[in-house]
């Protein structure tokens, strides 16, 4: 499915936070949508922050955090987890909330563009998303980050000097100023080819389709 | 990136899929919800 610099290929301009448990669902979804497509697709994951004014340091589970926050009641809180758990399941993932610690993702989003300025943006996305949902690893802490960047291959000092001096920071708020351009509210959020606009997470054969429509209309055009 | 002011976007796929509009995070989402303006705070802090 990854694939830059290929003239063939339809782009898919995905916005995204690390702790949003719609995004790696739709992830899922959309991967098994671009299969069934079956042509190039070259993605590109754009930050989107849902809660820019978390602490890094967040005291509680995500349980305490959304019960504060929403006034909802823990059992509120635990049927809603559950629910999406399930869904995460039903795509192959296995949610663990028990484990997760709540927290400001603005230096995941950086890594992210560290990831992509290195060629390997997908794989560092995978790798966040499992490690918030999955793993109960942190995804919020510099040196946290820098331990799974360095897992992956990449030079943990410098993983650690862009972060420290958010060398890329002004390339997630572009991002965010880019969401609001489009209007985007809600995430996941697709655009493909720069024209159609899918979102949440939809059904493969949704994404399939605007992939066909998309490959039909360059062709039509050609 | 196409530039998103001069290339509105056409929408397709189901209006009611499962989004993140904040870190509530919830399902099915509310209608109303997912077309209000965001929090003044995250556009403050967004800006």
């Amino acid at each position: 499915m990854e694939g830059r610099g290929v003239s063939e290929a339809i782009k898919v301009d995905i916005w995204s936070d690390v702790q949003c448990p719609w995004c790696y669902i739709g992830k899922r979804k959309f991967e098994a949508g671009a299969a069934q497509f079956g042509g190039e697709v070259e993605v590109e994951y754009h930050s989107f922050e849902l809660a820019p004014d978390t602490p890094v340091d967040f005291d509680g589970t995500p349980a305490d955090y959304l019960a504060q926050r929403k006034g909802l009641s823990h059992d509120q809180v635990s049927q809603m987890l559950d629910r999406v758990t399930g869904i995460a399941a039903s795509v192959g993932l296995d949610y663990d909330y028990d484990s997760v610690h709540q927290t400001n993702t603005v230096k995941a989003h950086e890594l992210l563009h560290y990831a992509k300025s290195k060629g390997r943006q997908l794989e560092m996305k995978e790798r966040l998303l499992k490690a918030y949902f999955v793993n109960g690893e942190h995804v919020g802490r510099i040196d946290d980050l820098a331990d799974i960047a360095a897992e992956i291959g990449f030079d943990r000092a410098d993983v650690v000097r862009a972060l420290e001096s958010n060398e890329f920071l002004a390339a997630v708020k572009a991002d965010v100023a880019q969401a609001q351009e489009y209007g985007i509210q809600g995430v996941p959020f697709f655009v493909i080819d720069g024209k159609y606009g899918i979102s949440g997470a939809q059904e493969a054969s949704t994404f399939a389709a605007a992939l066909q429509q998309v490959r039909e209309e360059k062709k039509a055009a050609a | 990136m196409t530039d998103a002011k001069k290339t509105p976007l056409t929408m397709v796929g189901q209006p009611d899929a499962a989004v993140c509009v904040d870190d509530t995070c919830e399902w099915p989402p509310p209608a109303a919800k997912c077309c209000a303006p965001r929090p003044a705070h995250h556009l403050l802090l967004w800006n």
